[in-house]
């Protein structure tokens, strides 16, 4: 199955296509020609001449070339003759933005269904309806009817996004794009009445452009197909998932006491383990983890981590933290300490977590983080920096960047304070360093990092296991 | 890819569940839910079930005491609830009389109860306990629980699921998932549960829920653990009559 016509359509056209700006068929046609998208854009409306100076198509049939994408964006009713048109012009791939489907009743249901027996057999696939549609900021393909003074489109990226929700997936879309958090494809998917998570999961597994997908669901239909998939992406990259809707519902008639113990959410939390993916408890998380899985290389050993700060406390509840979540801090060598001993003023002690002090400037930052990255005990590094201090300059930003590149081991940062804070921290994320606002935010995605290399482990021992069989 | 003895093992269970749904219902006997774990490798006590009293106690005196006693009836659903079971039986001479009990107990409390027979069963030592469980998920279809036992379970709803069929690693990932895990790895001098027989049995109940389509839902509760392996001392299948139902 291709699903290629949704990000790299050669020709869009736009059903519903209006003159009036807030209309979502304006927006929508407005995001297509104002961009850099290569392809071909047709207005379709029968009551307009002009939209944006651009010669109106009564009908999707009228529209003289080739249609890849068509953007449904008409009231619920219209949209099964709008998807007739897409048939007969043998479009390939087909959004419906428009809502009043499932979600309002059922009427709406039937409308849906109606949609269903019509695509049946047929080579039309089709996103939504009662969705956002896609985003592929490399391909500028952008069917969000949300404009972008409201809602910043958010750079290229790494981390494919997808939502069932398309409120929740634009309000996040809009706050990475403010964090400087780059996106290889965003989908909100809706009501799912053809494309849904297990489809994408599948084209995803396979886009080179994505590093790592993050998930946003409520509701898995095909519960068997989502854990084969999932099971094989996460093979070769790493998969968050946030599931809605997590109170123990539908506990069924209690016959047996497994029954009684089997709310949904117990289960969802069992396949996602199985699958080798990770579970975010938080919207936080889901990009907290995203954010460090693209971007940092796995921890090659089981080996330690080393935390680096100038703050003891921060120091302190990282170490904490990371005890609770059972991971280990690096015993640092014998070499290292004496490194140590030598270079750091007499009230910096040596040891882990590495407390800088308070008066630490880059050049310390820069040397303490060059000892402990050489370590052989070390697998993972936490830079906690607070920038409140006037010795640091933003140039610890380029002592961090480079003692993750030099010793490829994985790094993050926690930096927590106000607007001086946030642009290093942006610089960091350009440099695709995650930075966290506190520590246990930090330690919690370097167990993210972890555990997604134990999913891996568990994939080479099954293949182990299977070839021993065979 | 099934051996001859695999084949014996799947029919003799599906004899059983065609048996009790043929009987109008859709709960297990304690006999029969034990018959089908056994014959899947599921290691359960050794037990008989009879009416008649002598045979009760030279069975028992065969298996050695203590031995616990378990009403087997199609009415009596939830037995220790109901009164319908009686543990730690030393001797002889309390078997015979906690065996007219139960049966003139029932014939009081439930009149319409047919009783098929008092289950005599070797009591185990008391050890840590686990629950081992498998329901049908609309989504996800046949998936697997575990959970340790007592508080852990009630109170913590400590338990983790996966859905079958599962292997190996699956199996240890779940038994690793739980909070409470530490007390398999055996606390206060307690010896170290045996994890090789738990994943067995976890592994045993997959192949079970992914061989019999009719079963529905599926209780080892407890399976006690000790150093050297493990027993499901109270086993209940619930099946379905039709797939459409979980």
């Amino acid at each position: 199955m291709d699903l290629d016509p949704f990000f790299k359509p050669k020709s869009v056209a736009v059903i519903g296509a209006s003159r009036e700006p807030r209309k979502f068929g304006h927006v929508i046609f407005k995001n297509f020609i104002e961009s850099e998208f290569a392809g071909k854009t047709y207005p379709v409306n029968p009551k307009a001449e002009k939209i944006l100076g651009r010669t109106v198509y009564p009908s999707l049939t009228e529209v003289p070339g080739e249609v890849h994408l068509a953007v449904i964006a008409v009231p619920a009713p219209i949209v099964p003759s709008a998807v007739e048109e897409c048939l007969s012009k043998n479009v390939k791939a087909a959004v419906i933005i428009s809502g009043g489907f499932k979600e309002v009743g059922e009427k709406g249901e039937k409308l849906e269904l109606e949609i269903s027996k019509k695509i049946e057999g047929s080579k039309l696939r089709v996103i939504g309806p009662n969705c956002l549609g896609v985003f592929d900021p490399l391909n500028h393909v952008d069917t969000l009817f949300l404009p972008k003074y409201r809602l910043r489109r958010p750079e290229p990226g790494s981390i494919a996004f997808v939502s069932q929700s398309g409120a929740f997936g634009s309000a996040v879309l809009d706050w990475a794009a403010a964090k400087d958090i780059g996106i290889s494809k965003f989908i909100s998917i809706g009501n799912k009445i053809d494309v849904d998570e297990v489809d994408l999961l599948e084209y995803l597994g396979d886009d080179p452009l994505t590093n790592c997908i993050a998930v946003y669901v409520e509701s898995i239909e095909r519960g068997r197909e989502f854990l084969k998939t999932a099971s094989k992406v996460t093979g070769s990259k790493p998969m968050i998932v946030l599931k809605g809707g997590k109170t123990l519902e539908g506990a069924r008639a209690a016959l047996s006491h497994t029954g009684s113990m089997a709310g949904s959410a117990k289960i969802y939390e069992g396949v996602i383990e199985q699958a080798g993916a990770m579970q975010a408890q938080t919207v936080d998380e889901l990009f907290d983890y995203a954010r460090v899985l693209a971007y940092q290389p796995l921890p090659k050993n089981e080996k330690g981590i080393a935390i680096v700060t100038n703050g003891g406390g921060f120091g302190v509840i990282s170490a904490d933290e990371a005890s609770r979540l059972g991971l280990k801090l690096a015993d640092f060598s014998p070499e290292t300490l004496e490194r140590l001993r030598e270079k750091l003023p007499d009230y910096a002690v040596p040891h882990n977590p590495l407390d800088l002090v308070g008066d630490a400037d880059v050049e310390r930052y820069r040397f303490a983080l060059n000892a402990v990255s050489s370590d052989a005990n070390v697998g993972i590094v936490l830079v906690i920096v607070l920038l409140q201090t006037s010795f640091i300059e933003s140039d610890v930003v380029d002592a961090i960047t480079e003692s993750a590149v030099t010793y490829g081991k994985p790094t993050v940062v926690c930096s927590i304070g106000g607007d001086f804070t946030q642009i290093l921290v942006k610089m960091l994320e350009d440099e695709h360093i995650p930075a966290y606002a506190t520590p246990e935010r930090a330690v919690n995605a370097i167990n993210s990092l972890v555990r997604y290399r134990k999913a891996l482990e568990d994939h080479e021992k099954r293949k182990t296991a299977s070839a021993v069989k065979v | 890819m099934s051996s001859p003895g695999e084949m014996i093992k799947l029919k003799d269970c599906e004899n059983i569940i065609r048996k009790v749904l043929g009987e109008g219902r859709i709960v297990m006997l304690a006999d029969e839910a034990k018959r089908v774990c056994s014959l899947h490798m599921i290691p359960v006590p050794i037990s008989h079930t009879t009416l008649n009293v002598r045979e009760a106690v030279s069975k028992a005196d065969e298996m050695g005491y203590p031995v616990v006693l378990k009403v087997i009836s199609p009415q009596i659903v939830h037995k220790s609830d109901a009164g319908g079971v009686v543990l730690n039986v030393r001797d002889g001479k309390e078997l015979e009389t906690h065996f007219e009990k139960l049966i003139a107990d029932v014939e009081v409390k439930y009149p319409s109860a047919k009783v098929f027979g008092i289950l005599v069963e070797k009591m185990m030592p008391p050890s840590t306990e686990v629950i081992v469980g498998a329901i049908r998920d609309r989504q996800f279809g046949p998936s697997i629980m575990f959970g340790i036992g007592g508080v852990f379970t009630e109170i913590y709803n400590d338990v983790a699921f996966r859905v079958a069929p599962i292997d190996r690693v699956d199996a240890l990932n779940l038994v690793h998932e739980l909070r409470g895990f530490k007390i398999l790895e055996g606390v206060r001098g307690k010896p170290p549960a045996n994890l090789d027989s738990i994943v067995s049995v976890l592994l045993n109940v997959s192949s079970l829920m992914m061989e019999h389509d009719s079963i529905s839902q599926l209780d080892l509760n407890p399976v006690i653990t000790y150093a050297d392996g493990v027993c499901a001392v109270d086993c209940r299948i619930v099946l379905r009559r039709t797939e459409g139902d979980l």
